[in-house]
């Protein structure tokens, strides 16, 4: 009995230690990231090149009780500078049961290219629209925005060109929250939002790693989809799932800083808290389909393999740090806390270091360094318990993940709630 | 050339020209002193703690009860740190403690607040407690910490969190920014100073609090305000050097920091 004991406590041990080291490599890797943003030269893409030869592209939406806020994104996008010869929009109306449909009807009465893909099926989910809608596009590109997105005028123009270079494969702007001055939670997401793009994005860019397809506020080539069998509707991060695929076959992601489009952040914890497990749920989906592609993988050099990995786990290593304090409360009570000769210490150092595991405090200061913003810093130390909330639904996202993959059990598409007053 | 009035500095692609050489200089300037300060005059400075708890702890707690203990810690010589009587709970306090933690729990789902952050932290809290309960109602005698175990423990970890907070924040201020070394130093230094003090202060409630009220207290002290919670004037104090930094760089000749490129 002693023995199994003493077995136990050494695994905890080792896992702990592991679990430090692992945490500490985000951190340098953030650190790293933080500084190259700052002072690092900046790379961009083909955004300055004029054209008269504009690629087509099919603008997709994905929809599904969108009546609050479809006349912002449609509005936004008629505003847009794009030739309309070479642009359509497809709005996909996945199964509404609101005003969804009368009101792209009257759109597509007003202009022709807004062309909606009305969907009544079983087979509903961002997916299986997306999906649907590629087989009625005409362009080559296809660019897709979510239905509470805002983008700017010159948004279509700067997706579009990145597609200039050859090796392309998908492009990502930046994402801005509209509301986030909204109350507390918005505030907060908005910090994550910059860290997230202003300084991580665009530093695994500027480093040749892998910057994220973030599945809005971006776009790809139609034939690389049709080639490969479409989007799977068995994943709920399909953009993720998107990611991995390109880099497994040879393709890079752009991401362009300057292509700024505003979203609607969820304003209520509750909604906040659906939204990460179901995020968690599909990227760590991908986890288990990637992990051993993009290790073996011959069309990644080394750097993007690492990043690749690294990134493939973010939504795992909060499950695991779920483990370490359910680990670290056995050791407490079986007489073991001197690991590390006290210096115990540094598993919380690394923990607050990667708070909310989007972006750790000194990452989301230099993102708001970068981007001029006075005041909002001083909710920095509120990501403590922001830490809590994600840890605590990431595992929960994790754990579905796992049930999927043992059981085949079908994860279902929930779309995130609206808070936007539809426009009178 | 005259200047232009105004001039609009974008934000996408703007990043600042960093000296790295004197910033890692000035890092080291700020942080290899602190370190080798805290690690050679560890014996001076554990003792100086140790004095000051002696002192606002007999004005409590019979002087003869409090006893100063030495040990060796690695390389850093010696460490003192402050023994004291402690008692296990009985079992009313328990009980006590257990209907606290579950009308709590309770509580905040009758409120509906389980899902917001707040909550899930003190769920987190609540969970550990209800361990430490169960653990003294069922197992007690399997308690493997005395008030010296802890103490020692907890200097430990305070030596360990001095070290990594003055390389943290020296690695986080030195190079934030354009120039400010002013701001930097005093921020690096404000750090530091607070963490001594914070770490000191605590140090000496955490002791009155388990010698008065019991060991079933220990596990709550140490998971929920223990280690972690240092981190938050940590952040505290840094988001106040960012806020300042961005308003330093925004304005006048600041402004001339960013390039493109």
């Amino acid at each position: 009995m002693e023995m199994v004991l003493d077995i136990i406590i050494l695994v905890i041990k080792l896992y702990m230690i592991a679990l430090v080291l692992l945490v500490f490599m985000y951190v340098i890797r953030h650190f790293l990231f933080a500084m190259n943003r700052m002072a690092g030269r900046q790379r961009l893409y083909y955004n300055d090149i004029c054209t008269s030869n504009l690629k087509k592209i099919s603008v997709l939406i994905p929809m599904h009780n969108e009546e609050q806020v479809l006349s912002f994104v449609l509005d936004s996008l008629l505003e847009c500078d794009y030739d309309r010869d070479k642009m359509e929009i497809i709005p996909i109306n996945d199964n509404s049961t609101d005003r969804t449909k009368e009101l792209l009807d009257e759109y597509h009465r007003k202009y022709e290219f807004i062309r909606p893909l009305h969907r009544d099926c079983e087979n509903r989910g961002k997916p299986a629209g997306l999906n649907d809608a590629m087989e009625l596009a005409t362009g080559d590109i296809i660019i897709v925005f979510d239905a509470d997105y805002r983008p700017a005028k010159d948004m279509l123009k700067q997706l579009a060109s990145a597609f200039e270079n050859p090796e392309v494969g998908a492009v990502m702007g930046r994402v801005i929250p509209y509301n986030a001055n909204a109350n507390i939670l918005t505030r907060l997401i908005n910090l994550e939002r910059s860290g997230g793009y202003q300084v991580d994005q665009q530093a695994r860019y500027n480093l040749r790693l892998i910057p994220q397809y973030g599945g809005t506020v971006g776009g790809f080539r139609k034939e690389i989809l049709r080639s490969t069998g479409g989007f799977n509707p068995l994943v709920l991060a399909e953009d993720t799932e998107l990611t991995y695929r390109l880099y497994t076959s040879g393709w890079k992601v752009v991401y362009a800083n300057s292509a700024e489009c505003y979203e609607e952040s969820p304003e209520t914890w509750a909604v906040r808290a659906k939204q990460i497990r179901r995020w968690a749920r599909g990227h760590n989906q991908v986890l288990f389909r990637y992990l051993f592609k993009t290790i073996f993988n011959k069309h990644m050099n080394l750097r993007e393999k690492v990043d690749g990995l690294m990134l493939l786990f973010v939504y795992a290593v909060p499950f695991f740090l779920l483990l370490g304090q359910l680990g670290s409360l056995v050791l407490f009570f079986t007489g073991e806390m001197n690991l590390l000769s006290g210096w115990w210490v540094l598993l919380s150092v690394a923990i607050y270091c990667s708070f909310g595991n989007f972006a750790p405090f000194f990452e989301i200061g230099t993102a708001l360094f970068m981007d001029g913003i006075k005041g909002e810093a001083l909710l920095l130390p509120l990501l403590l318990f922001n830490f809590y909330f994600y840890m605590w639904n990431i595992s929960l996202g994790f754990i579905d993940a796992v049930i999927d993959i043992l059981t085949g059990r079908q994860a279902k598409w929930a779309k995130t709630a609206r808070f936007t007053k539809k426009k009178s | 050339m005259g200047k232009k009035k105004q001039i609009y500095y974008a934000r996408t692609y703007r990043r600042i020209e960093l000296d790295a050489k004197a910033c890692i200089i000035f890092a080291c300037l700020l942080v290899l002193p602190v370190i080798l300060l805290l690690l050679f005059f560890m014996d001076e400075l554990t003792a100086l703690i140790t004095d000051f708890g002696v002192m606002v702890l007999s004005s409590v707690i019979p002087r003869e009860d409090i006893v100063v203990k030495v040990t060796d810690y690695a390389f850093l010589h010696e460490m003192h740190y402050i023994d004291l009587p402690m008692h296990n709970p009985g079992m009313w306090m328990i009980v006590g403690n257990l209907i606290v933690c579950l009308l709590t729990l309770i509580l905040l789902r009758v409120f509906k607040r389980t899902g917001r952050p707040l909550a899930i932290y003190a769920t987190f809290a609540i969970m550990i407690h209800i361990v430490s309960c169960a653990f003294f109602a069922f197992a007690a005698k399997y308690f493997p910490y005395t008030m010296a175990d802890y103490s020692e423990l907890y200097m430990k970890q305070q030596i360990g969190i001095w070290i990594t907070f003055a390389l943290l924040a020296g690695l986080v201020v030195s190079f934030m920014g354009a120039k400010h070394y002013g701001l930097k130093a005093f921020t690096f230094y404000f750090i530091m100073l607070y963490a001594l003090v914070f770490g000191t202060i605590r140090y000496v409630l955490f002791l009155y609090l388990l010698h008065q009220f019991s060991a079933l207290y220990m596990a709550l002290l140490f998971f929920v305000v223990g280690p972690t919670f240092d981190f938050s004037y940590f952040v505290i104090i840094y988001a106040f050097f960012v806020n300042k930094t961005i308003r330093n760089s925004e304005s006048g000749e600041s402004k001339e920091i960013w390039k493109w490129s």
